[in-house]
């Protein structure tokens, strides 16, 4: 049971509805797609084990419902992330700037999102550059 | 030298002895002077002092002897004459006493004499019919009977003996007198016991007939015998009782009918024999439940009057007939007006008020004919004062018919019930723009330019309004009631105004007191009404922001300063609907706790009777949530609604989280049971989320179960693990970073582990991933 594995990252899926961020997590963890895939509520979650270079990691993804009105439940789940899946679409004139908008205003209203996974050298908000390649390693998909 | 020495010697010797010699000659007459005084002196005292001195002691002596002889002889007189004053004051003093015996008795028989004649003249004036004369003299005897009394020493069988040849002759006298009364004055009335108030026909008969009066002369006047006879009562003191009885009967009779009944009238008839008669009759019925104020004062004017020119035109001592009677009555008759008659005239609204001088005009007149004919002496008495007042008047009537309605809507019955949309309006009236707003528009203007500043983002049309619910039907009245009743204060009077004003507040203030002291056996017990009530508060808080500041400007001072506001009453409203909804809230809580209790701590859910048990206690849970959710869709704001079940929801899961939290061994069966169990929650817990009647739109609320309910997250967690292998366990928790490791801490889900898991290798690896 996880017997080899280095380390357990927490990654988030974060993006407006409808981009597609559990269909992309289905692809990723059980390489299916379902047509019909409904709304989240709330939050989802699946983990996967990723062998890179023979060290396996361990995925944690928590996939977050975009929808407006779940809003208030997000930002629990943002606390000690890893790393931010950034979902978004293009149809949409400005959809990609939206979500690094969104990510941002994300950032800046969880307490304590900076501090957790950094033990000893604490992180500001000031500090964004130098902390932000290693906290915030952004993906952008565009479908 | 040696001869002049002894020349002066010789010389000398020469000069001193004839010295001698002269100086010794002198001194023998000297002697012989000395001789006969000493001899003069001892003659004199020897010879002729004292002699005398004897004598005078003699004298002395006898003196003595003669003033002792005096006093004896002074004593002697003063006690002869001390006796003989005694004796003459004593015969003064019973002289004295029988000269004063003799005067009293002289006037006594004088007091008698007169008394006497006093008496006979008397008799012979009342068999001459003068009745005036009999009267005076009558009241001459009884002074003098007085004057008697005062002695003491007056021998009483004689006393009484006149008292009551007194009185027997003033009572012959005032028979008499009362005799003649009769044959002037007659009263035909019903039999007294058909004059029940409500018998209208009875007064029918009644008549007042005052004989020998006539109007032949030029000027009609009371009867000359009539004047007589008054003025003998007036002089025997006994007109007060009479006049107070015929007042009475006046009253009862007539007067007070004659207000009551507006089909009643006074018909005025004179026949030559008969005299004047007054008597009552009836109009055709008319319809009028009330007579007018104008009505009942011609019809008293025209018997007062009629009275008063045959029967009271009289002039006692310095007062007129009329004014005593007009003492007697007034007071009673002016009240019977007030409350039969003006009290009904009292317009109910605001538009009649005008026309109502016309009343306040006719009852000047009214007072100023009884003035002339002196029944009222004072300036503004209680009718007129009531009828001036009438402003007060009206605003007490509106003030009492409105609270009157108010209280009946409170206490009517809650549940009928009326939709709030957001496009409802309270009907406000339209008021007159007042002269300040002009300034505003004013300023608006200059703001104009500004306006670009605004924010895009504009605020929902509905932002400001109350969300769609139900309220009570009775409290959209009793809303429309103040909103009428402040209508009606704007352009009252003042006075009227501020009363107005402040019976609005009353209502709310009786709203506040009645109502949940009424309904509070109802509002325990039904929910549905614990809700609406919630709701009927919150509408009225919600209107009570503005109502003040709509109205404000058209109320008069002090109101239009800023005390018309309602504002202050807005919390207590709300507290008052909170307070009530909640305290409903804890009652299905204790419920709801109380159903879950019979579920024995789901705990050996792998003996049939436990598992039954514990799944009843569930499905009653998730009942009773149903019910809820019926009876408050469509009635709670959506908001309210999902807040109010997800709070019982989450009251409901936690308790079954911590029971089962709590189980140190989970059997495989019993895992299974208790995932069934959980399972029903899951999928039936959000279906009680109904808040619109609209069923499709509920799922929307449905599938929001998460964000109303707190512990929704935990719960589903927790189905997961009862369910899940070790591996998925471990999955979930994620080293800290997966959602179990978010809802349990490690040790909880270590206990978990425990007791869903036998004591194997794979758990204790399972368990050290747990930290």
């Amino acid at each position: 049971m996880d017997e080899n594995v280095l380390t357990t990252l927490k990654l988030l899926i974060i993006g407006e509805s409808g981009v597609g961020k559990s269909s992309l997590l289905l692809r990723f963890t059980e390489d299916t797609f379902d047509p019909e895939q409904s709304a989240t509520i709330g939050v989802d979650f699946k983990v996967k084990t990723l062998a890179i270079d023979g060290n396996r990691a361990k995925l944690a993804i928590w996939d977050t419902a975009g929808q407006e009105r779940f809003r208030t439940l997000t930002p629990s789940y943002y606390r000690g992330a890893q790393g931010v899946i950034l979902e978004a679409s293009a149809k949409t004139k400005d959809g990609v700037q939206c979500a690094f908008e969104e990510l941002v205003e994300k950032i800046l209203q969880t307490p304590g999102l900076w501090e957790s996974e950094h033990q000893g050298q604490k992180l500001r908000l000031g500090d964004q550059d130098q902390g932000s390649g290693r906290a915030c390693g952004g993906y952008c998909s565009i479908p | 030298m040696a001869s002049f020495v002894t020349e002066v010697l010789a010389s000398s010797g020469k000069l001193e002895k004839e010295d001698l010699s002269g100086k010794i000659s002198k001194m023998s007459r000297k002697v012989e002077d000395t001789k006969e005084e000493v001899c003069d002196m001892i003659n004199k005292r020897y010879s002729e002092f004292l002699p005398s001195l004897q004598g005078s002691e003699e004298l002395m002596v006898q003196v003595d002897e003669v003033s002792k002889e005096m006093d004896v002889l002074k004593n002697c007189v003063e006690n002869e004459i001390r006796q003989n004053i005694h004796v003459a004051v004593t015969e003064y003093a019973t002289l004295k006493q029988q000269l004063e015996k003799n005067t009293i008795i002289i006037k006594m028989l004088r007091h008698l004499k007169e008394f006497h004649s006093a008496m006979e003249e008397s008799n012979n004036a009342l068999l001459d019919k003068k009745y005036v004369d009999a009267a005076n003299q009558l009241e001459r005897a009884r002074a003098s009977v007085d004057s008697l009394k005062s002695w003491k020493t007056t021998q009483l069988p004689l006393l009484s003996a006149l008292s009551s040849e007194l009185t027997v002759q003033r009572e012959n006298l005032i028979y008499h007198l009362g005799d003649e009364w009769k044959g002037l004055i007659i009263w035909r009335l019903p039999p007294s016991k058909a004059l029940e108030p409500a018998d209208l026909k009875s007064f029918l008969k009644v008549e007042l007939n005052l004989r020998q009066a006539c109007s032949k002369d030029s000027e009609p006047k009371p009867p000359a015998l009539l004047c007589c006879v008054l003025q003998a009562l007036a002089i025997q003191g006994d007109l007060q009782h009479k006049i107070k009885l015929f007042s009475q009967v006046l009253l009862k009779t007539m007067l007070k009918p004659l207000v009551m009944y507006p089909s009643l009238s006074v018909r005025v008839t004179e026949q030559q024999d008969e005299g004047i008669t007054l008597a009552l009759q009836c109009l055709e019925e008319s319809d009028q439940e009330k007579s007018t104020p104008s009505q009942v004062y011609s019809k008293l004017l025209l018997v007062l009057k009629t009275l008063h020119t045959y029967l009271l035109d009289v002039s006692i001592g310095n007062k007129k007939l009329s004014a005593i009677l007009g003492e007697l009555i007034w007071e009673e008759i002016s009240q019977c007006i007030i409350h039969e008659c003006l009290l009904y005239s009292i317009p109910t609204n605001s538009s009649q008020l005008e026309k109502y001088n016309i009343v306040i005009k006719e009852t000047e007149e009214f007072e100023k004919s009884l003035k002339e004919m002196e029944f009222l002496q004072g300036d503004s008495t209680d009718l007129l004062k009531y009828a001036r007042d009438v402003n007060c008047h009206f605003a007490s009537k509106k003030c009492k018919d409105v609270i009157v309605a108010a209280r009946k809507l409170m206490t009517s019955k809650m549940h009928n019930t009326v939709k709030i949309t957001p496009d409802y309006k309270l009907r406000l009236p339209k008021l007159p723009t007042p002269a300040s707003e002009g300034k505003m528009k004013v300023k608006q203007e200059t703001t104009q330019d500004e306006i670009i500043m605004e924010n895009t983002k504009q605020l929902s049309a509905w932002s400001l309004c109350i969300p769609p619910c139900r309220i009570s039907e009775s409290v959209q009245q009793l809303m429309e009631l103040a909103v009428n009743t402040l209508c009606e204060a704007v352009g009252s009077s003042t006075q009227c105004a501020l009363q107005l004003f402040f019976t609005v507040r009353n209502i709310f203030q009786l709203f506040y007191d009645v109502v949940p002291t009424y309904h509070k056996e109802n509002l325990l017990k039904f929910p549905h009404l614990a809700a609406i009530q919630h709701n009927n508060c919150m509408y009225m808080a919600h209107h009570l922001l503005t109502l003040g500041h709509y109205f404000r400007a058209h109320l008069p001072q002090p109101l239009s300063d800023g005390v018309a506001t309602f504002v202050d009453m807005v919390p207590i409203f709300r507290k008052l609907g909170a307070q009530c909804f909640l305290a409903q809230m804890n009652v299905q809580r204790a419920e709801l706790l109380e159903r879950l209790s019979t579920a024995h701590n789901f705990c050996n859910l792998d003996d049939e009777d436990n598992y039954i048990a514990a799944s009843k206690a569930v499905r009653q849970v998730i009942h009773q949530l149903k019910q809820l959710g019926t009876v408050w869709q469509d009635v709670l704001p959506v908001s309210i609604y999902c807040k109010a079940m997800g709070s019982f929801l989450n009251t409901a899961i936690t308790e079954v989280i911590a029971k089962i939290m709590m189980l140190e061994d989970i059997s495989s069966e019993d895992g299974e049971h208790l995932h069934t169990l959980c399972q029903t929650i899951i999928e039936e817990g959000p279906l009680v989320f109904i808040p619109l009647a609209e069923e499709h739109k509920n799922k929307k609320y449905q599938e929001e179960v998460p964000l109303y309910v707190k512990k929704w997250g935990t719960f589903k967690e927790l189905v997961i693990v009862l369910r899940a292998n070790l591996q998925e366990i471990v999955d979930r928790w994620s080293d800290g970073k997966g959602p179990l490791a978010m809802e349990f801490s490690s040790s909880e889900v270590k206990n978990l582990i425990r007791a869903l898991f036998q004591n194997t290798e794979r758990r204790a690896v399972a368990l050290t991933k747990i930290k």
